[in-house]
């Protein structure tokens, strides 16, 4: 049988520490953080701004499957509520759901009062079993800030590491204060781009 | 008898002795004057002395810049600064878009994002900003660069726009106005606030201004939407950036419009009843 197109292939690519100012990454490599864009092509997609099911459905079990994740989610009944101050100049509440079930944790991608396409989720990374520490401030200087001091966040947070909606949601940055979790994780992705049918590529 | 109409009628003073412009004066009109009254000190009587009289009562007496026969009111000044404000009004409503299932022009997401977060300046978004069309700058995936474009979900039938569309020389025009609007716009609303609050403490007739301010906010945002409706839906006809374009516009002159109309209203509406409870002394017979 001869093609008259070329097929294209479901693409997973990371690009380690990129450095454009186009990306306007939240986090920046140094000796306490690895920096990771993902980018994804997936064929018919195009019309509707948003990840890709398949996409989403890989990321989720990759990152379910290495760490343990925690996002902002309304239906989450663990709220993080501003002080008084901030209740008044309108700080958000961060509702957090905690998982390391995949099917919960695809949820990310389509929660409206923290849109993934405006940047506006965050995703706490850490060890599975874990309980993690959280105060409002760290988790709203994660939230908000163009520059978040990451190595930092990480302690406090007993995080692993963070990943964030990249430009438009159509990328995500991850930034990981552990190399060998950094590792891990690498494995963990090509692992589960073989088992969805993706192509995994990784640059620098 | 002289003209009413034409009479300058001075305050009456305390009963006198001659029994000519003063309260003992048949031929004359007096309101309440100088002497502690039930208006008190400085009660309608004043302007009086040095106005035409008139054949109903007054309706602005408020203090006046300049003389005290003519000029600009404090009271008219700050009104005006507060006309003009109250176009700011766009930055916070929501424009509906007439036949797009609940869409709305906005210059604000919906849920919550921080400002680290969009890049979008302006927005036409159902109630949950699920559905939504959005101007944004930044890099575009589709195009490989930075540009004006589209960001859109589940928009696409109404507007033919897909996701990453660039949105050109329009586009970027639209962009850069509504980010001034959405900033500018709430300064203007703070702007005009202050100078309602202003003209209700300088003027005479107290509850009369709330009155006319409460009505200019409530016919602002009123016309924004009724305006910015029509305006969005006319502007359709070149889907997005004239929706948009004429939202933003329609609510802009609308709210203008709309807050002057209502507030000159209230005050016609307040001074018909006041009149209607208000009883002119008989005239003295000779």
């Amino acid at each position: 049988m001869i093609r008259t197109e070329p097929v294209s292939p479901h693409t997973l690519t990371l690009v380690r520490n990129p450095v454009n100012l186009d990306w306007e990454l939240r986090s920046h490599a140094s000796s306490h953080v690895v920096v990771g864009l993902l980018d994804w092509a997936v064929p018919g997609t195009g019309i509707d701004a948003g990840v890709p099911v398949a996409v989403a459905t890989l990321l989720s079990k990759a990152l379910c499957q290495s760490a343990q994740l925690s996002f902002l989610d309304p239906a989450s009944p663990i709220q993080l509520s501003p002080s008084f101050p901030g209740r008044l100049i309108g700080k958000p509440v961060f509702p957090l759901t905690t998982t390391s079930n995949s099917d919960t944790a695809v949820r990310l991608f389509n929660i409206d009062a923290f849109p993934w396409e405006q940047r506006a989720q965050v995703v706490i990374l850490s060890e599975p079993g874990t309980t993690p520490v959280w105060r409002y401030q760290d988790l709203f200087e994660l939230w908000s800030s163009s520059s978040p001091d990451l190595g930092r966040l990480a302690l406090h947070m007993h995080a692993w590491g963070f990943a964030f909606p990249g430009v438009d949601g159509d990328f995500m940055e991850i930034a990981v204060a552990s190399t060998t979790y950094w590792e891990q994780l690498k494995q963990t992705l090509a692992q589960m781009c073989k088992q969805h049918d993706f192509l995994w590529e990784e640059v620098s | 008898m002289p003209d009413p109409s034409q009479q300058l009628i001075c305050p009456a003073k305390t009963p006198g002795t001659t029994g000519v412009n003063d309260q003992g004066d048949p031929n004359n009109y007096s309101f309440l004057g100088t002497t502690p009254g039930p208006l008190g000190q400085t009660d309608a009587a004043e302007l009086m002395c040095s106005a035409p009289r008139q054949t109903s009562r007054p309706r602005d007496n408020s203090p006046s810049i300049g003389s005290a026969s003519g000029g600009l009111s404090e009271e008219t000044v700050s009104g005006s600064i507060s006309i003009l404000a109250r176009g700011g009004i766009v930055s916070v409503v929501r424009v509906p878009v007439p036949g797009s299932n609940g869409l709305f022009v906005e210059l604000k997401p919906r849920g919550y994002v921080p400002p680290s977060g969009s890049t979008s300046t302006l927005f036409i978004q159902d109630n949950t900003g699920n559905k939504h069309l959005r101007l944004d700058y930044g890099y575009n995936k589709t195009t490989g660069t930075v540009d004006y474009h589209w960001n859109q979900q589940g928009t696409h039938p109404q507007f033919g726009i897909t996701n990453h569309q660039p949105a050109g020389k329009p586009g970027r025009l639209l962009h850069k106005g509504a980010k001034y609007l959405r900033y500018g716009g709430k300064v203007l609303i703070v702007v005009g606030l202050t100078a309602d609050m202003y003209s209700v403490v300088v003027a005479r007739k107290k509850v009369r201004q709330v009155v006319k301010v409460a009505a200019g906010w409530g016919g602002a945002w009123a016309g924004c939407k009724l305006i910015g409706a029509a305006g969005a839906a006319g502007g359709t006809a070149y889907p997005g950036v004239g929706t948009a374009a004429g939202g933003v516009t329609g609510c802009v002159i609308g709210a203008v419009a709309g807050g002057a109309g209502a507030s000159w209203a209230a005050g016609e509406v307040y001074d018909t009843v006041e009149e209607y409870v208000y009883e002119e002394l008989p005239e003295a017979a000779n």
